[in-house]
């Protein structure tokens, strides 16, 4: 199908790519198996030796099992809030006729709006908003979390949801299906792909999050990962090699989650759309 | 198949439905007041470091110590964030009244919470406790306003620059005395130049405030004289004063004081250059003194800085001034309990135990007891007791703090600018004006 | 479709989605420009001032720079990120062994959390320390050395591609998934047409693609007009705020300057113009499209 030659050149050209990307990502192991005055003083060597001490460092200051208990909770339960809505919410202004067009394009263009603002503008209103419905620790970060994540799920869920032709839906109301049959047997199976790139992304961030939690969590016992890199920088000092550490400490299970998930783009989609 | 998808929305929905029962199970009550944990009144103390054990290891032996003595009485624990965050948080916790019951706050931020009522006036502190007043030896005017005593100094700060002997007799250079003029230090900058080494580390990437040592160069232009007619609109920080002075600032960037990359490196970075021996001179304070005794040991020298010839204003001045205050929260006036567990370890914070355990981690406290002392291996602790040694007075406050954070900022900008060559001195006062004008 | 579109359901079906976004959304930016009227330090009580912020924005030269700056990395971001990240979307959406293994490296760059990407990026940057000057030093061309960062000109270039580095594996993701859904018949029915390779991505790929190719533009603009950690990280938009960019600069005068109303009057612009840029581009596709 593809010739020899071709096939070499996207070899090469892929290998060539990865590894610039990878590059960066690479340097952070090695430094994290630096001191911190090897990471500032010379760069850009390798390391002494095998040095463990960053790791057990970050072991021994942060308390990773309760790090990341509370960020897969808040994960999981603002995960499950956002798709379950905005899927609901782009099904309506993606395949539901309307009378008057405009007032799709109106709703689509105000969710689509919050892309816009950036998250540190709402520190200040949320806190009080969250305090006014007496949201505390680790749920005053949920809805935050929902709501920001909001924008973003309506443009990739309507505008995947819109090119899937029209006629499964004539088709399964003639079948008589329901409009929950319709939503949740027909349309939700056949979205699956953008429902996993959604997914990725959704998580990606509220595992990453810093200024809402930081804002939002007192106790320390509520912390979430995106606070272990304060633990090392205080406002006399600060241990790169323990940022670094931990940084690739909490990058592990986000590799091993996209391995997961990434699998399940290409499943999702070449398990065929047009079943239906 | 369709069984399988309508079990996994249903337990979608089940999950959802649970998480919002949580949600309303948990929204109820949780106050965070000081209470009664197994006996003892409690009450949080909230600092503005992540971790203080390891960033703030002094107040966090003190209150450990504090803990121990009053053991199922009184017990503190720390609200620990680092400082961008706790500034925020304060501000929040402010506005719905969820303040801890003492907090550390930038010196230029706590009049405005003063202003705003949520801070409770010490005074009578004070004068329960003599001992601690004169103690504290006036060390505690800088945090009074109309609103009486709104905040103690958290520490007490001697700032300067620190320089590594080794590094000037290599360059054949001899050392820094109280009576180096500026002329003599732009002729030490060139030759420790010329010897391959940093004159001075400064950074400025997210570290404007790490300019302590030129705090004494404003003090000695008159800083203290101006500053209250300048705030009052009667005087311009475009002055002939702070002029000759930013033109100063100009003079040492020029001879290469400087490392070339400060604008991409912190005040950490620059630290690192001075503990490697890269740099010969660093501007700093009594915080970083054990880093110094570990890395630089007993070749570390301190200095107040270079004298000026071309002004009028004392040039005796040393630089040992409060650091930022702690505060108390008002409502803590309303609750005899957790008053008196608030006195009680603000009695041991500035008693003599808490002043012993300062001297051991190599930070001054902002007390003064004759019995306390540094060790002969507290190498830079000593060097700074000697240049106190001096008895010059020190100004009430350092310069920096005597004004509003956005002036501040301002202040910290106009100075790297001019050092880094951005700005000519009068374009650098007038952005300081601007600002002024727009904080009112 | 018609007898399933019921008032009832579409009214329940988007309350959930319109009720979290207008309270956690829509009311702290309806507060947040409130306040950008206002003099307020974030203690106490906020002081109307009419447009007094907006006024001096105008005269603020950093307000300039910044705006400068921003523009500058809109522009190059924009340009590198569509391009490219639809070509090398092209290149993996193969059948090739290894690709699978080189979309999850490519996409590791997202993963790492964005103070780390700074520090990473300053040891490549950093005039004094940085690999590219370095590297510049060693083969002998010294003379090509720059302040890629803290410098008067190259940082807001330079931030532009640490950007197109960390966004690149997101925007090649969503590439990806909206190849996929081109219908495998039709292009095996451009390939027994006889179509070059060129001609089947320019009038086939792109036109079906069109829907994935503005959902990618609009999250490029979105997301300059929001890049902060990276500025912060690199340079602090320093040096004297001259690397600064609209989000930076607008932190610093909320939270370091403690100008709560200045800092959410400049907050309140830089949301505008990008829902401005983000309205013309949608306009201006709209037209074609016809």
């Amino acid at each position: 199908m593809i010739n020899k030659k071709k096939k070499t050149a996207m070899y090469i050209l892929m290998v060539l790519i990865t590894l610039l990307v990878v590059f960066p990502f690479i340097w952070m192991l090695v430094l994290s198996f630096k001191t911190n005055s090897e990471i500032l003083s010379a760069p850009l060597s390798l390391p002494n030796s095998l040095n463990v001490e960053n790791y057990r460092n970050a072991f021994k200051t942060l308390d990773f099992l309760s790090l990341y208990g509370n960020t897969l909770f808040v994960c999981v339960i603002s995960l499950v809030i956002e798709l379950i809505i905005t899927f609901f919410s782009s099904f309506v202004l993606s395949r539901m006729e309307f009378k008057n067009r405009k007032v799709v394009s109106l709703i689509y263009g105000f969710l689509i709006m919050g892309l816009s603002i950036s998250p540190f503008i709402l520190l200040f209103p949320v806190y009080k908003i969250n305090v006014a419905f007496g949201l505390r620790g680790l749920f005053a970060l949920i809805f935050p979390y929902v709501a920001t994540s909001i924008s973003f799920n309506t443009l990739l869920l309507v505008g995947y949801l819109k090119s899937l032709p029209t006629e499964i839906d004539e088709a399964a109301v003639i079948d008589g299906c329901s409009i929950w049959d319709l939503m949740l047997k027909v349309i939700l199976p056949m979205a699956k792909p953008v429902i996993a790139t959604i997914v990725i992304f959704n998580v990606l961030y509220i595992w990453n999050e810093y200024p809402f939690a930081s804002v939002m969590l007192r106790d320390i016992s509520d912390y979430t990962l995106s606070m272990g890199a304060s633990f090392f920088k205080g406002t006399y000092t600060v241990d790169y090699g323990g940022i670094v550490a931990s940084s690739v400490l909490i990058i592990i299970p986000e590799l091993i989650f996209y391995g997961l998930f990434q699998k399940n783009i290409v499943e999702g989609m070449t398990a065929g759309a047009v079943k239906g | 198949m369709k069984t399988r998808t309508l079990k996994r929305l249903l337990s979608v929905v089940m999950a959802g439905t649970m998480a919002a029962g949580l949600l309303a199970g948990c929204s109820g009550g949780k106050k965070e007041e000081a209470k009664a944990d197994g006996g003892a009144t409690t009450i949080k103390f909230g600092i503005h470091v992540a971790n203080p054990q390891e960033q703030e290891a002094v107040t966090y032996n003190i209150v450990q110590a504090f803990n121990e003595k009053y053991d199922g009485k009184y017990k503190v624990e720390f609200e620990a964030s680092d400082k961008e965050s706790h500034s925020k948080n304060m501000k929040l916790e402010a506005s719905d009244g969820t303040l801890p019951q003492i907090f550390w706050l930038d010196a230029s931020e706590a009049p405005e919470y003063s202003d705003s009522g949520v801070l409770m006036d010490l005074s009578d502190f004070l004068s329960e406790n003599a001992d601690i007043q004169t103690a504290l030896g006036g060390m505690e005017n800088a945090f009074q306003d109309d609103n009486g005593q709104y905040g103690l100094p958290y520490q007490c700060n001697v700032q300067g620059i620190f320089y590594n002997k080794d590094l000037f007799d290599k360059a054949g250079v001899e050392y820094p005395t109280n009576d180096t003029t500026y002329e003599d230090f732009i002729g030490m900058i060139k030759k420790l130049k010329e010897s391959d080494v940093t004159p001075l580390s400064i950074g400025s990437k997210n570290s404007a405030y790490a300019m302590w040592e030129f705090n004494e160069t404003l003090a000695r232009y008159g800083w203290a004289e101006n500053i209250d007619s300048i705030l009052s609109g009667e005087k311009k920080f475009n002055n002939e004063d702070l002029t000759a002075c930013f033109e100063k600032l100009k003079g040492i960037a020029e001879a290469g004081a400087f490392p070339e990359n400060m604008a991409t490196i912190e005040y950490f970075d620059a630290k690192q250059l001075f503990n490697e021996g890269k740099a010969a001179m660093f501007g700093t304070g009594q915080w970083d003194c054990a880093e110094f005794d570990e890395n630089i040991g007993e070749n570390v020298g301190f200095w107040w800085g270079p004298k000026f010839t071309d002004t009028d204003y004392n040039q005796d001045i040393a630089m040992k001034v409060p650091s930022a205050p702690i505060v108390v929260n008002a409502e803590v006036a309303d609750d005899d309990a957790v008053k008196e567990a608030v006195f009680e370890f603000l009695k041991f914070y500035y008693g003599e135990d808490a002043a012993k355990i300062s001297y051991e981690g190599s930070i001054f406290p902002a007390t003064n007891y004759s019995d306390v002392a540094a060790t002969d291996t507290q190498y830079s602790m000593n060097a700074m007791l000697e240049a106190l040694g001096a008895g010059w007075e020190s100004p009430e406050a350092a310069p920096d703090l005597t004004v509003v954070s956005a002036v501040q900022e301002a202040l910290y900008n106009s100075m790297f600018g001019v050092m880094q060559g951005t700005y000519e001195p009068a374009e650098a006062l007038d952005k300081i004006d601007e600002a002024l004008s727009y904080s009112k | 479709m018609r007898w399933l579109s019921k008032r009832r359901y579409k009214i329940g079906l988007l309350i959930p989605t319109l009720l979290v976004y207008s309270v956690f959304i829509v009311l702290p930016i309806i507060i947040a420009i409130g306040y950008s009227f206002t003099k307020y330090s974030g203690i106490g009580k906020a002081r109307f001032q009419g447009f007094q912020n907006y006024i001096r924005l105008f005269q603020d030269n950093v307000f300039w720079i910044s705006l400068k700056n921003t523009m500058i990395i809109f522009v190059l971001a924009f340009i590198l990120l569509l391009t490219l990240s639809f070509l090398i979307a092209l290149l993996l959406n193969n059948r090739l062994k290894g690709t699978d293994f080189s979309k999850a490296l490519i996409f590791s760059p997202a993963i790492i959390a964005p103070i780390i990407v700074g520090i990473i990026w300053v040891y490549i940057l950093d005039p004094n320390i940085g690999v590219i000057n370095n590297i510049l030093d060693a083969v002998g061309a010294s003379g090509l050395k720059q302040k890629w960062i803290g410098g008067e000109t190259f940082s807001p270039y330079s931030i532009a591609i640490i950007y197109f580095w960390q966004q690149l594996g997101y925007l090649v993701t969503i590439f990806i998934a909206g190849l996929k859904m081109i219908p495998e018949d039709v292009l095996e029915a451009v390939k027994i047409d006889g179509a070059s390779g060129v001609q089947k991505v320019r009038y086939v790929i792109i036109p079906m693609m069109r829907t994935t190719i503005s959902t990618v533009s609009v999250l490029i603009i979105t997301g300059v007009f929001k890049i902060f950690e990276i500025v912060q990280q690199t340079t602090g938009g320093g040096p004297n705020h001259l690397s600064e960019t609209l989000v930076t600069y607008s932190y610093s005068m909320t939270f370091s300057s403690s100008d709560y109303g200045y800092g959410m009057s400049l907050a309140t612009i830089t949301f505008l113009l990008s829902l401005l840029i983000t309205g013309i581009y949608t306009f201006l596709t709209r037209e074609k499209e016809r």
